[in-house]
């Protein structure tokens, strides 16, 4: 056997040579000459050189089951990620009084909860959540806080814990009683408050308690809190965003028992669904926005403004109820009258509303599965012009693409409030911070397309309210644990927030989504698993938020594709809505629902750190052998002059050589032309090919193109292989290989290419879909990517030849 | 006002000084849409033929904006505000500085040359700022606390385009990684 090939090792040099070698083409000019084209295929030249590559079985890590990793399945949550028959969860029912003191910033209130207890077991005591008291100044959240970096001089982290030292924060209780007033033992633990019951609470009984209890309200802004107030110096009035503000039962699962992970910030809560009534007493003159229906509407609102919300309910867009005029108006005076705004709402898990007399308030309803949703807006004129124009519609775009991909919105009304929170999201409720630019000339801004100041509060408004109202689907309706798991709801809410932005407009400035905008996230240093808790991660929003959203959005465009993936989510939402899902209820429902595999992708991108970055080393063409000698010893002699001729050889080219001086020197050899067809040649073929079955004579005559390409995964990461080829007549192609080709060795694997055509070049990644990390080594032949800032010059350059042009 | 404050013992001239702060801070924590990440992102290369360093750094604008505002005592934006570019200009030569290196890799104690403004493009997705550097060349060391005053999970990417490589490095505000030296792929 006789084999000479010709290799690229996939570096610019090699490769530049060999396009200028061949014009402009790529050739790997190697013949292989093998005794049959059939032990062509099988026996590479690393075999023979006996290497074996390195990493061969680390597929096997790569693409173990999660196995033990996940919890084992039972009747309560089963194999395919689904709620079992078994399946149980608690409920609380709330009954609040609650009155905001405009003149102390501070809430008086009482609740009565009726605990249902659906679980199998009986409770000797209950466990309820006061999250107020992470703003005691001996909190464990002030206590554990880390010490800023001093020599950076900490504005922002100091003045939030000086603020934090000063305010009188933390639950005052009143009363800890049962339904007929008797005091309940109670013991106050951090941010929790534990209630003995004076009889176990046994499995499906239920039970009332009463708590009676006064907080001050946190200044927002200062705090950077998640409810408080924003006071307005210009015309000395307030917005409250009122949350996480009443005493809630603690969540009892059959994943942790009670919930025991303390309130630090993070980590936001989870909960149990009930139904709620509330009422809220305020100041006579201010608009209430709340979590739930208005049930007296006749006692609150004038007839304009009920007539209005009616006509909202059926017009073809927003309809102030309040307008901007009236508000500016409301907003002059003060009241010592009082009016008490009573809502309803059914099936959530937490209550949230927002009081002030400076809300401009325009609503639309519109029709979602066959049910009327209206669609709110509360925000003070300095929120003006934006809101009217974006807020109301982001919120139905919201629901309309979610619902889309998950479950009809269930919930009657959904509603922004624009106040001192920067995006905060509640059932029904979100606070939205964003506003326009003060400089007094938004409308004539808007104007002027190229403007990027009114860009930037455009869609940062509308991201941020896709967001937030998008939290409705992930975590309040499918209600996952967020104490536990940041990224269940951010990670799947950020995810369809991208689908959302991307379905506002072409080429919306989505910031997260997109491979390309995870990898230098990817490659940084200081980073866990996704599956860390809340309270542990590091670049919390890198890790929790983009990520997973990343994660997800690889999944369903490069490893599933659309439709599998899209029934497959929907499969999760629809199990899950108004139940408890964990992780691996996720992971696991995926699979099930999509037939496919993805304990590797799981492990990658969310038990792992690594990142993506695959290079092509090398592409090694491999000819067959036609055993013709016509053909094949004229392509020898083609491929021998093709040889390099040395300097030496070039300069030697006038000796004067001795078998020239002295012809007797000369023998058969000398004058033997090696590439010469013989009779013995003929025979010797003729022999061959009858020695050959069909098939493997029709493959010797096919016309195949044979291609090795040597891939490295130099990150680490799993991840498919979407190819580009590209020929030498300049049509293109794309391959997508799945992941699994990494299952035996998860650091080095070879493809080997059938074509019709020759290749003159190919790349990995063409369209920017994996988060490679390193696109340098994503083409051959290679190219020389250029720095940001040779392309920033590169434009500047472009745009003063455009001015010179237009100057002429 | 500088960082040295912090470090005298008189308690009542540093309690004065937060005093101050937080009465300018209150009217502009709000300014910026919450977003639960800091992070700005640097690109450099040092071009042999210009001799300079080159530089193309990436913000979120609103963190650039805040950073601004606790600079100057009053809210900006990075279109529209006077002077705005010589703003972000002095602010980043003041935390982003390079020092050389000698062969034993003991950094000398100043910077020898000033950053000089290339020009900036401004969106909602992120701020671009464009930089160049005359010296030192490299090998060097780089102080980049870059927002680290904002917010204390600031975490700063640098790429040092080297060899045909990109390499990273990351300054992040909490644990301290205020200087790291810069060396080429080994």
């Amino acid at each position: 056997m006789r084999a000479c090939k010709r290799e690229f090792d996939g570096t610019v040099d090699a490769a530049l040579e060999c396009l200028s070698n061949a014009g402009n083409r790529l050739t790997f000019g190697l013949t292989a000459m093998l005794i049959a084209a059939l032990v062509c295929l099988n026996f590479s030249q690393a075999v023979w050189a006996g290497n074996k590559p390195p990493g061969e079985g680390t597929g096997a890590t790569a693409f173990a089951q999660l196995g033990e990793l996940l919890p084992t399945p039972s009747n309560v949550r089963t194999a395919q990620g689904a709620p079992g028959p078994e399946y149980w969860q608690q409920r609380a029912d709330y009954r609040i009084n609650v009155r905001i003191d405009d003149d102390k910033q501070r809430i008086d209130g009482d609740v009565a909860i009726t605990y249902h207890n659906r679980s199998p077991y009986a409770l000797n005591y209950l466990w309820v959540q006061l999250d107020q008291n992470r703003y005691r100044p001996d909190s464990d959240d002030v206590l554990t806080g880390r010490a800023p970096n001093f020599e950076e001089f900490p504005y922002g982290k100091l003045a939030d814990l000086l603020n934090r030292r000063d305010f009188d924060g933390g639950v005052t209780l009143k009363s800890v009683t049962d339904a007929q007033g008797n005091t309940l033992n109670h013991t106050v633990v951090k941010t929790m408050m534990r209630i003995d019951l004076p009889q176990a609470l046994a499995s499906g009984d239920s039970y009332t308690l009463k708590v009676a209890w006064q907080h001050n309200i946190i200044d927002a802004i200062a705090s950077r809190s998640r409810g408080g107030y924003e006071f307005f110096e210009k015309d000395g009035n307030y917005i409250y965003e009122i949350a996480q503000w009443y005493p809630r039962m603690a969540a009892f699962t059959d994943v942790e028992g009670w919930q025991n992970k303390q309130f630090l910030g993070r980590g936001e809560f989870t909960l149990e669904l009930g139904d709620y009534e509330v009422h809220i007493t305020v100041p006579a003159d201010h608009i209430v926005a709340a979590t739930g229906e208005l049930q007296n509407a006749d006692d609150v609102l004038s007839s304009t403004q009920r007539q209005r919300f009616n006509d909202a309910a059926t017009a073809s867009k927003p309809v102030f109820i309040v307008t901007p005029d009236e508000a500016k108006a409301n907003q002059k005076d003060d009241t010592s009258a009082e009016n008490t705004w009573i809502y309803k709402a059914k099936n959530v898990r937490d209550f949230a509303f927002a009081s002030s007399r400076k809300f401009i308030w325009d609503a639309w309803g519109r029709d979602v599965g066959g049910r009327q949703v209206m669609a709110m807006s509360y925000y003070p004129v300095e929120a003006e012009p934006l809101w009217s124009q974006y807020s109301t519609h982001s919120i139905v775009h919201t629901i309309d693409v979610y619902s889309r991909y998950t479950f009809d919105y269930p919930y009657p009304v959904a509603i922004s409030v624009n106040g001192p929170i920067g995006g905060m999201e509640y059932p029904m409720i979100s606070f939205n911070k964003p506003r326009p630019y003060e400089d007094g000339t938004y409308w004539d801004l808007r104007q002027d397309p190229k403007d990027k100041t009114w860009e930037r509060s455009k869609y940062g408004l509308i991201s941020v309210i896709i967001h937030e109202v998008g939290h409705n689907y992930f975590p309040m309706i499918v209600n996952s644990d967020e104490r536990q798991w940041t990224w269940m709801d951010e990670g799947l809410n950020t995810f369809l927030q991208f689908l959302a932005e991307q379905e506002w407009e072409e080429n919306y400035p989505s910031r997260r989504g997109e491979p390309q905008d995870i990898v230098e996230y990817m490659v940084s240093e200081h980073k866990v698993p996704i599956m860390t808790n809340s309270e542990s991660l590091l670049q919390f929003g890198s890790n929790a938020y983009a990520k997973p959203a990343t994660a997800l959005n690889i999944l369903r465009e490069s490893i599933l594709g659309r439709e599998l993936f899209d029934f497959a989510f929907r499969e999760y939402a629809q199990r899950w809505r108004f139940k408890r899902p964990s992780p691996a209820d996720f992971f696991r429902t995926m699979e099930d629902a999509s037939g496919i595999d993805l304990d590797w992708f799981w492990r990658g991108w969310f038990y792992g750190t690594n990142h993506v970055d695959v290079a092509i080393n090398k592409v090694t063409q491999y000819q067959l052998d036609t055993l013709n000698p016509d053909i094949d010893k004229a392509q020898l002699r083609a491929d021998d002059e093709d040889e390099v001729e040395t300097l030496s050889k070039q300069r030697n080219k006038n000796n004067e050589y001795r078998v020239e001086r002295f012809p007797e020197l000369k023998d058969f050899y000398n004058d033997f032309d090696e590439f010469s067809v013989t009779p013995y040649d003929y025979a010797k073929y003729q022999e061959t090919i009858e020695g050959l079955k069909d098939k493997e004579r029709a493959l010797l005559e096919s016309d195949h193109f044979f291609y090795v390409v040597d891939f490295q995964n130099i990150g680490g990461l799993t991840t498919p292989l979407p190819l580009r080829l590209s020929y030498a007549n300049g049509k293109e192609e794309l391959l997508r290989i799945p992941a699994e080709i990494w299952r035996y060795n998860n650091e080095n694997v070879s493809k080997l290419l059938i074509l019709d055509e020759e290749l003159a070049g190919i790349a990995f990644d063409p369209y920017l879909e994996t988060a490679d990390a390193d696109v340098s080594n994503n083409e051959f032949p290679r190219t020389i990517q250029k720095s940001r800032f040779q392309l920033f010059k590169q434009q500047e350059e472009k745009n003063h030849i455009l001015r010179a042009q237009e100057g002429e | 006002m500088s960082s040295r404050l912090m470090n005298r013992t008189n308690p009542a001239l540093a309690g004065f000084v937060l005093m101050c702060l937080l009465c300018v801070l209150g009217g502009f924590t709000a300014s910026a849409q919450a977003h639960p990440y800091h992070e700005s992102s640097l690109e450099l290369e040092w071009n042999a033929e210009a001799q300079q360093w080159e530089a193309s750094l990436r913000v979120l604008p609103e963190d650039l904006e805040d950073a601004l505002q606790f600079q100057l005592g009053q809210r900006v934006d990075l279109i529209h505000s006077e002077n705005i570019d010589q703003h972000i200009l002095r602010y980043v030569r003041k935390r982003l500085q390079l020092v050389a290196l000698d062969q034993q890799g003991k950094a000398s104690a100043n910077q020898t040359a000033q950053w000089q403004w290339q020009g900036k493009e401004v969106s909602h997705k992120a701020a671009w700022i464009f930089l160049t550097l005359a010296a030192p060349p490299p090998p060097v060391k780089m102080r980049n606390t870059l927002m680290f005053e904002v917010q204390e999970s600031q975490i700063n990417r640098v790429f040092y385009r080297v060899q045909g490589k990109r390499i990273p490095f990351d300054f992040p505000a909490h644990h301290g990684g205020t200087v790291q030296e810069l060396l080429p792929p080994q």
